[in-house]
């Protein structure tokens, strides 16, 4: 192609300049945070703490999971917002912390389920069992709407990948509200009720993400 | 490229310039078969820098990001081109057969060419028409249409754009 070509082409894209930046992804991982921590504190205000928490905190099982999801949502996050940039922040391994800490938190749920025993699946079946699921889809809107917002307006170069984490960590964290908030035992309850549904959307997600995101 | 974000477009001119030859350099790496089309691989790669001008974290290198992108559309055409492959690894009775056929089908819907195009602009239209149909070089058509060669590569690669998206769906 003659150079003059390309010399009106670089023209033509420089007449139109640089966009400006958007947030970096520190910027966007504190404010995501501090709506997490207003958001938190309305659920909590609103529907209160469980009343067995100050028992369960001695719990040592209770506090590894609790803590370990805590740690999948906020890993997740971080790995959305550095995957809303085409290079990743130039930090790759980013993306693989998250799956780390989802990996222990099996371990400490299968962990549970040998040492303290469970109900039967037909047991836990049923009933107002699915108000737990349809509570962690709920709860998990707002904490990934935030970041489909965000990742709508950069340019990703994995959309599903990117889903993928907007749809892990809105999940985990409504699972951390929900231990909070509702008392259950049963780690059957737990796995199908409140684990399982975290899976759900994150393929629900994914999904979006694939459908929505817009290609560069 | 800070500065250019922040509005200088006389930088962002020379930070377009800089990357201009080294996208030929990393590009000609792939040209060895003739379906890469490095020159346009090279513009396509600096719309899509140019779209993504506002997601580059100035803390960090810019060559890592550039490549990222870079990376990423060399695999979208490599895509295609293996895609294109594909469907021409057809089997040659049947092509012979379809060949033969007395009363052959005429088109119907969008697989109408003339229908398809009627989806873009009349000046996109025209321009698509004059290139893949009649085959006329870019200097002929800016030529026929009055507009410099560089708009009509624009605004050849808008219309495949919208093309893409259009029938690729279905």
């Amino acid at each position: 192609m003659p150079k003059e070509v390309n010399e009106e082409f670089i023209k033509n894209l420089a007449k139109q300049g640089a966009k400006k930046p958007i947030y970096k992804p520190q910027k966007q991982m504190l404010l995501w945070t501090m709506v997490m921590i207003f958001y938190a504190s309305l659920i909590f205000i609103f529907l209160g703490f469980r009343a067995d928490l100050s028992q369960k905190i001695q719990d040592i099982f209770f506090d590894l999971e609790i803590f370990l999801i805590l740690a999948t949502s906020v890993s997740a996050a971080f790995a959305a917002s550095f995957l809303t940039l085409p290079d990743i922040n130039q930090k790759p391994v980013i993306k693989k912390i998250p799956f780390i800490f989802l990996f222990l938190l099996c371990a400490v749920i299968v962990l549970q389920y040998f040492m303290q025993g469970s109900s039967a699946v037909d047991d836990i079946c049923g009933g107002s069992n699915y108000q737990c699921a349809l509570a962690i889809v709920i709860f998990a809107i707002i904490p990934s709407l935030i970041f489909f917002v965000i990742l709508y307006r950069a340019a990703t170069l994995n959309s599903a990948l990117a889903g993928f984490m907007i749809g892990l960590c809105g999940g985990s964290f409504s699972y951390f509200l929900l231990r909070l908030v509702h008392s259950t035992e049963d780690v059957t309850h737990l796995f199908m009720w409140h684990f399982i549904p975290v899976f759900f959307v994150t393929i629900i997600s994914t999904i979006i993400a694939k459908l929505v995101v817009k290609r560069i | 490229m800070r500065l250019a974000q922040a509005g200088d477009k006389l930088l962002y001119e020379s930070v377009l310039r800089e990357i201009m030859p080294m996208l030929y350099n990393f590009f000609r790496k792939f040209s060895y078969s003739k379906a890469v089309d490095v020159e346009e691989l090279v513009q396509e790669t600096m719309l899509a820098i140019h779209q993504a001008s506002h997601t580059y974290n100035s803390d960090r290198p810019i060559k890592p990001w550039i490549f990222a992108i870079a990376g990423y559309k060399l695999k979208d055409c490599l895509r295609v081109v293996y895609r294109k492959k594909k469907l021409i690894e057809v089997d040659f009775v049947d092509v012979e057969n379809a060949l033969f056929e007395e009363d052959s089908p005429q088109l119907e819907g969008p697989e109408s060419l003339d229908q398809m195009l009627e989806i873009l602009p009349k000046n996109q239209r025209e321009i698509v028409y004059l290139l893949k149909i009649k085959g006329n070089s870019l200097q002929e058509v800016a030529n026929q249409l009055n507009m410099s060669v560089a708009a009509v590569k624009v605004a050849a690669h808008r219309a495949y754009k919208v093309l893409i998206k259009k029938y690729r769906i279905k």
